[in-house]
């Protein structure tokens, strides 16, 4: 079995090893330098599979050019309704999804990062924004305050044990910071 | 007690240097680094909501596009960009899991870099080509553990 994924360490190489290793079995990891070319060599039928983002697969889908097998979050898109959810076909263990986020240098002054996620927010809470991001499938979730949460921790991950525990812990730390972010705060300083 | 008066003055003129730059704040044009090329879902992210930044701030917002070394170019970029708020980084997922992925790089995640929001969330789908005979991941399971002779 032939997937493909955007690079190693990229969320479709992330994603692609959860849902072999539920399935129970070895893949050859294919990658390329991004993930519009992995999702190339699909749609050519040069390789079996990849865990693509829905910004890139998704108009694919729908044009039956490749078959969508799964979403890799707890909710299907909207977009997409025919297409269910892996943990709704049984794959309870596979629950990720790619976030974007901004950052400045660390010594930027507060006042300035405050600036700045006036600006993000402004932007997010936009209907204009709002419909782009929807054709681009990308959830609108305004992340800043009401949307901000982290990534979840995995455990027992086959590119080695410490790797889910690093990233959720460099994961939380970045948006734990997040400006105007309080709740979310005390939500993380929960054991 | 000299010590102490020139450094309070010190201090004094600090901060009002500090808040001076935040209300002239932005000086010039902002640059969003985005470390993928051009047409892929974090320049896309990065285009739609730069355009809108740039209304709210009253600057123009300037997409540029650092690919390579997964990432580790654009962002040891910004993590050593003044800290003025002119240069931003547009980064996903890889961000976090670079920092188990690369131990040397230039940088610490953690310690160069501060957040100023989370943009968005989309989730991953699993896609076959379309001559695969499953059509359920369940079926997908069962091929993928006995793939037929091709």
């Amino acid at each position: 079995v032939k997937f493909t994924n955007g690079g190693v360490g990229s969320l479709n190489h992330l994603c692609a090893a959860l849902f072999a290793q539920a399935v129970g079995v070895e893949v050859d990891m294919i990658p390329y330098r991004g993930g519009a070319p992995a999702v190339a060599d699909i749609l050519a039928g040069h390789a079996d599979l990849v865990c693509g983002s829905a910004t890139l697969v998704s108009e694919q889908i729908i044009a039956r050019n490749i078959k969508g097998y799964g979403i890799s979050a707890r909710e299907r898109l909207a977009s997409l309704p025919d297409i269910p959810t892996l943990a709704e076909q049984g794959f309870t263990s596979i629950d990720i999804e790619l976030w974007h986020a901004l950052f400045v240098p660390s010594a930027t002054p507060r006042a300035i990062i405050d600036r700045l996620n006036q600006a993000l927010r402004a932007a997010l809470d936009d209907p204009k924004v709002i419909c782009r991001q929807r054709s681009h499938r990308f959830p609108v979730r305004p992340a800043v305050p009401r949307g901000c949460r982290r990534p979840r921790a995995r455990r027992n991950h086959p590119l080695g044990r410490d790797y889910p525990r690093q990233q959720d812990r460099s994961c939380a730390t970045m948006i734990f910071n997040a400006p105007r972010c309080s709740v979310l705060r005390k939500m993380l300083a929960e054991p | 007690m000299k010590i102490l008066l020139f450094a309070t003055v010190f201090v004094a003129a600090f901060g009002i240097n500090e808040n001076a730059t935040a209300q002239t704040f932005p000086a010039r044009n902002i640059t969003i680094l985005v470390p993928y090329a051009p047409g892929a879902a974090t320049d896309a992210t990065a285009r739609i909501v730069g355009e809108r930044m740039a209304a709210t701030l009253g600057r123009n917002v300037l997409i540029e596009n650092v690919t390579g070394g997964s990432g580790l170019i654009a962002t040891t970029r910004v993590a050593r960009a003044a800290p003025d708020g002119h240069t931003l980084l547009l980064h996903q997922q890889a961000l976090a899991a670079n920092v188990s992925l690369f131990h040397k790089a230039p940088f610490d995640v953690e310690r160069d870099l501060a957040p100023v929001g989370l943009v968005n969330t989309t989730p991953m789908i699993i896609v076959g080509r379309r001559t695969l005979a499953a059509n359920s991941a369940g079926e997908l399971a069962a091929w993928m553990k006995q793939p037929p002779s091709r």
